[in-house]
């Protein structure tokens, strides 16, 4: 910086852009390009991509204190996943969540917001090792693959993670790198054939 | 939209802004100002009231899910037998310092004793998670421990 | 009665009488105290020459209703302060607690506070003038019901507000009804301390009950018919200004009413607060910056060496032991910027009308506020009243009214009441932070590990000079920053040659009074430095602080503070089962404080389960509230050095909000906090901040002896 004058212009981040995309929340969703000829291990990829992104993985952490952000940092505020994965005492997810995203406070918000259970912990794992968790039912809360493409396709906390809302500072959170509708579609090609996992290598 | 909710025992019908945060609604509408307003993001608690019994951050509550709920603020937790017991240990305790954030600790108190009437050490720490920046953090613990012996020992009904 | 007054005839009292129904009297006062403190030991002379001021006042008003109002030219920001001033009067007046109301005197009470409150400085320096006021309105009093009872003034008795003769009485009120002309008498002698009823006494805060239900004390539950809502939108980065606004950009939006864009600040402004927000994060500005800023550019200009030095203070020329030592021993800390933080975001309610204006407002500064506003509306300041209410919180931040000004201005535009507050992410922008230091400390030491040449340099950016705060005269006499340096003067009386070194670090942004000033940081500097050069000479750190306080009245003091701390604390140098003490004491004005705290680390945090805390700050009004200011220094401060800061980024300031901006929170408040007040008759001390010096360095200091690593930095890392 020193001696050198720089005279650069900054456009304030206050000046609106997101709140612009909070009245046109709904995306253009019929310009992501459908991908109906995809085989089932690129079903696998496009699906795990999803799972593995920052929206899936900080509400399926691998211990007791969910994450946030795209640097899936310890959420703040002292927030514990407790003992039905809804928060510790009465800090429920509820005292801040609630069933849209408030695009006020930047709090995010779908119905029934809350942790995965513990042995649902994506955090740290391979996209094998979380699709073999996925699929055994002694941890996914005992479903079958049916009820996993229901929950996968359908769920409301899974399907914030295309419509995420802004966060604190106002910056629209980043989207799953796979569109929603390639992500549904690659889910249900997936499981269609049989849900296969890769080998491990 | 049209909403119609319960504050403190009293029955509202509002037309607001679907988007409009509870906590505006309170303080500027309903003229209740003991909800306080310390950041707008639901990161500090001075906004906590009691929303169908949980504990809840109304700045980031909209107005369009206070439809058909029960909401009880600072101002509704005197009875005609007087101060809440949380309020008269806080008093008995001599909590506050600004006070600015203590609306928000009472109402916190008061929904943790009602779901945990003898809660753990470990309980209150994750429940009261508001802060306070005068640093009345030791007395708030005292005033709680005091609350939880009034309230365990003397049941409502044999005062 | 008792105590002798030396001075009190110079005191010139003014009386204001409404017959039948009130009688009030009020008095200036001057707290040279507070000056003399920042020239303490600078000038030889303590004594600095008279200031030409407004006349600072306090009021009493006795009605026919038998009550007492005292009007505080003091704020009540949680210190405690208008409870303290109610036993002071109650006990001179000699009358119920009960019977005395304590009111914010509004601006238009009459001169103002030359000072402001703060700086530890309302009993300290209201102590004196406040007991002669009182006692002397009790005499005219007294002196009105001896005639009443047909005696001599001396042959009355008083006690809870009942004068009495025999088996007559009568009482304050009584007598304002029958009384026509009052006699201002000579201040007579005070109440002997051993009399006091109240003073001394935990009782309980007037505020408490209206605190825990909620009533609407602040500035921000303020309503007015017909008030508009506006939100000024702060430059988000430093070294910036701003080049276009488009208020065509919230067009059409809801509620609107206006878009005011004037040279100092942007509001919009909206029929509800909502409204104004979702505007606000509409508008379109522009803003240049003028120069690329990064975090790593403030480090460089806040670094000993760099800016402008000033001695203040020496003692013996320490330059030959320097010159001639054969070890020098030298230490350098950092503290970051740091936001105040306080729960209630700046703001005020700002009513014009009829060329008038009222203005609510938070504000440790009423005289100030009121220059700015009618200096910037280009009023008189006979028009604008200031009306303050509670603070939510302060730490020197309300000593700044930007929106105070700026809704002054709206109302005027606007006819209309506007209330104007920030939002916490511009209450953040906005701030006037506590400035980032850097301490370089130098010392030589003899065979017997005795410090023969000490200097301590400590940079820093600016608190005092500037702000407008503070009467100029101070920084003319003193040259250097009184705030910046508060805490780095040497006050080991054993410590004979030395040289303390001010740098003033030029910053591209707002630093001013936080809480303590300089205390945090400069006695984090020296306390950390005292335990190292303990260990240097292996001497445990009490012994090494002992045998550097000589026999001076100060030094005796703080020897006795420091004495306690010990043998309450049972301190120890061993670690035990991972749990370590740490010991850190400072000297801050006439008050003396020494802490101990024992703690441990787990997962690479830092957790204090107990701090001990000593204290002698003179005589003590309400121990309970002293008490009360001890752990909320102590839990501040902790929370300064654990965890928070304040950075920039590309120009941009942050964090924004809480969480990212981390405070400490109930789960991480120590276990125990244990204070001990000293028995003193010395007059009362400032107290509201010198409990914020030695935690850090405790904490430091009880560190090292885990981890072998030296804190050097805020926040606090224990393990690099």
């Amino acid at each position: 910086m020193r001696g050198a004058f720089l005279y650069l212009t900054f456009i304030s981040l206050l000046c609106g852009a997101w709140v612009n995309s909070y009245s046109n929340s709904k995306r253009d969703l019929n310009a992501v390009p459908q991908e109906t000829d995809i085989t089932p291990e690129e079903a696998f990829d496009l699906m795990m991509k999803v799972l593995m992104s920052p929206r899936c993985l900080n509400c399926h952490p691998s211990g007791d204190r969910p994450t946030q952000g795209d640097d899936l940092h310890i959420h703040y505020y002292n927030v514990q996943r407790g003992p039905n994965n809804r928060g510790a005492g009465i800090q429920q997810c509820q005292s801040c969540h609630q069933n849209s995203n408030n695009y006020y406070t930047g709090v995010p918000g779908a119905s029934n917001w809350h942790l995965a259970p513990k042995s649902m912990g994506w955090q740290g794992l391979t996209k094998i090792e979380i699709a073999k968790i996925i699929l055994d039912q002694s941890k996914n809360g005992g479903i079958g693959l049916d009820s996993l493409v229901t929950h996968l396709t359908n769920d409301s906390k899974v399907l914030w993670a295309f419509d995420p809302g802004i966060n604190q500072e106002g910056v629209p959170r980043s989207l799953p790198p796979v569109a929603k509708e390639t992500y549904i579609e690659a889910v249900k090609i997936w499981a269609e054939n049989g849900a296969p996992i890769p080998n491990d290598d | 939209m049209k909403i119609e909710f319960t504050i403190n025992g009293r029955n509202y019908k509002l037309d607001v802004n679907g988007d409009e945060p509870l906590l505006w609604l309170i303080r500027d509408t309903l003229k209740l100002k003991g909800t306080k307003f310390g950041c707008g993001k639901a990161a500090c608690g001075a906004c906590t009231v009691i929303i169908d019994g949980q504990a809840t951050r109304s700045c980031s509550y909209a107005a369009r899910i206070v439809n058909g709920k029960s909401i009880t603020t600072i101002e509704g937790l005197e009875n005609e037998s007087g101060l809440h017991p949380v309020q008269q240990a806080w008093i008995n305790q001599i909590v506050p310092q600004c006070g600015y954030c203590q609306s928000g600790f009472i109402m916190a108190s008061v929904a943790l004793l009602e779901r945990f009437p003898n809660p753990t050490e470990q309980q209150i720490n994750d429940s009261l998670t508001n802060f306070c920046r005068c640093g009345t953090y030791p007395r708030i613990r005292k005033a709680l421990n005091e609350a939880i012996e009034n309230m365990t020992s003397k049941p409502k009904s044999a005062v | 009665m008792g105590s002798k007054l030396k001075s009190a005839s110079r005191r010139k009292f003014l009386i204001k009488v409404t017959a039948g129904t009130a009688v009030v009297l009020g008095t200036a006062y001057l707290t040279r105290g507070i000056w003399r403190r920042a020239i303490d030991k600078v000038l030889a002379s303590g004594e600095l020459p008279y200031y030409n001021f407004d006349g600072p006042l306090v009021w009493f008003e006795a009605n026919a209703n038998n009550e007492i109002t005292f009007y505080s030219p003091k704020v009540e920001m949680g210190q405690g302060v208008l409870t303290a001033l109610a036993q002071i009067v109650a006990d001179e007046l000699q009358i119920k607690f009960k019977q005395l109301k304590v009111l914010h005197a509004s601006s238009s009470h009459g001169p103002l506070d030359l000072l402001f409150t703060g700086d530890s400085s309302s009993i300290e320096g209201l102590w004196k003038p406040i007991r002669e006021l009182a006692a002397t309105f009790r005499q005219m009093f007294i002196i009105e019901a001896a005639k009443e009872f047909k005696t001599l003034p001396k042959k009355v008795k008083l006690e809870n507000g009942v004068f009495s003769y025999k088996d007559q009485t009568t009482t304050y009120g009584e007598l304002v009804k029958i009384t026509k002309q009052w006699k201002v008498p000579s201040t007579p002698d005070l109440k002997n301390p051993e009399d006091y009823q109240y003073i001394g006494k935990a009782i309980p805060r007037l505020d408490l009950e209206d605190k825990v239900t909620g009533k609407p004390i602040f500035s921000i539950d303020e309503e007015l018919d017909g008030m508009v809502y506006a939100i000024v939108v702060p430059c988000p980065y430093i070294k910036a200004k701003r080049t276009n606004v488009d208020p065509n950009s919230v067009n059409g939006l809801p509620g609107i009413v206006d878009v005011i864009v004037e040279e100092d600040f942007v509001a919009v402004v909206a029929e509800s607060r909502f409204q104004a927000y979702n505007a606000s994060q509409k508008l379109a500005i522009t803003w240049e910056v003028e120069e690329v800023i990064q975090q790593k550019d403030i480090e460089e200009m806040v670094t000993v060496g760099v800016g402008k030095p000033y001695v203040i203070q020496k003692g013996k020329c320490p330059k030959n032991q320097f010159k001639n030592a054969s070890e020098i021993i030298t230490s350098e800390f950092r503290t970051p910027m740091g936001a105040h933080a306080q729960i209630q975001p700046s703001g005020a309610l700002a009513n014009f009308k009829d060329g008038s204006l009222e203005v609510y407002v938070a504000t440790q500064n009423v005289r100030k506020t009121r220059k700015d506003i009618a200096c910037r509306l280009n009023m008189r300041k006979k028009k604008v009243n200031v009306l303050p209410a509670y603070l939510g919180g302060a730490f020197g931040r309300a000593l700044y009214t930007d929106l105070a000004t700026y809704a002054s201005f709206i109302s005027r535009q606007l006819k209309r009441p506007v209330h104007c507050f920030y939002t916490r992410a511009q209450e953040f922008q906005a701030d006037y932070f506590r400035p980032p230091t850097h301490h370089l400390l130098k010392a030589v030491m003899d065979d017997t590990g005795h410090i023969t040449a000490f200097e301590n340099n400590c940079s820093s950016g600016d608190v005092v000079k500037g702000s407008d705060v503070w009467p100029e005269i101070i920084n003319d006499i003193i040259g250097a920053d009184f705030g910046a340096w508060r805490g780095a003067l040497n006050r080991y009386g054993g410590i004979q040659r030395y040289e303390i070194i001010s740098w003033r670090a030029n910053l591209p942004l707002r630093t001013s009074f936080w809480r303590g000033m300089g205390l945090l940081a400069n006695i984090f500097a020296i306390e950390s430095f005292m335990d190292e050069l303990a260990e240097k000479v292996g001497i445990d750190p009490v012994t090494f602080r002992q045998n550097h306080l000589n026999d001076s009245e100060t030094d005796q003091r703080l020897l006795a503070v420091l004495n306690k701390v010990v043998e309450q604390s049972s301190y120890t140098d061993k670690v035990e089962n991972g749990i370590a003490m740490g010991l850190a004491c400072c000297t801050d004005g006439a008050t003396h404080v020494a802490q101990v705290v024992r703690l441990s680390i787990e997962a690479q945090r830092i957790i204090v389960s107990d701090v001990y805390c000593v204290i002698d700050t003179g005589m003590v009004i309400n121990p309970d509230q002293v008490k009360a200011q001890c752990e909320g220094n102590i839990i501040m401060g902790m929370s300064a050095a654990l965890y928070e800061k304040v950075e920039i980024h590309n120009n941009a300031i942050g964090p924004l909000i809480y969480g990212p901006y981390k405070l400490m929170a109930l789960r991480e408040c120590p276990e125990n906090i244990e204070i001990h007040l000293m028995d003193s008759d010395r007059a009362p001390q400032g107290l509201g901040e010198p409990p914020m010096g030695p935690i850090a360095a405790a904490i430091a200091n009880a560190t090292y002896k885990l981890t072998g690593n030296r804190i050097r930095r805020f926040p606090m890392n224990p393990v690099s």
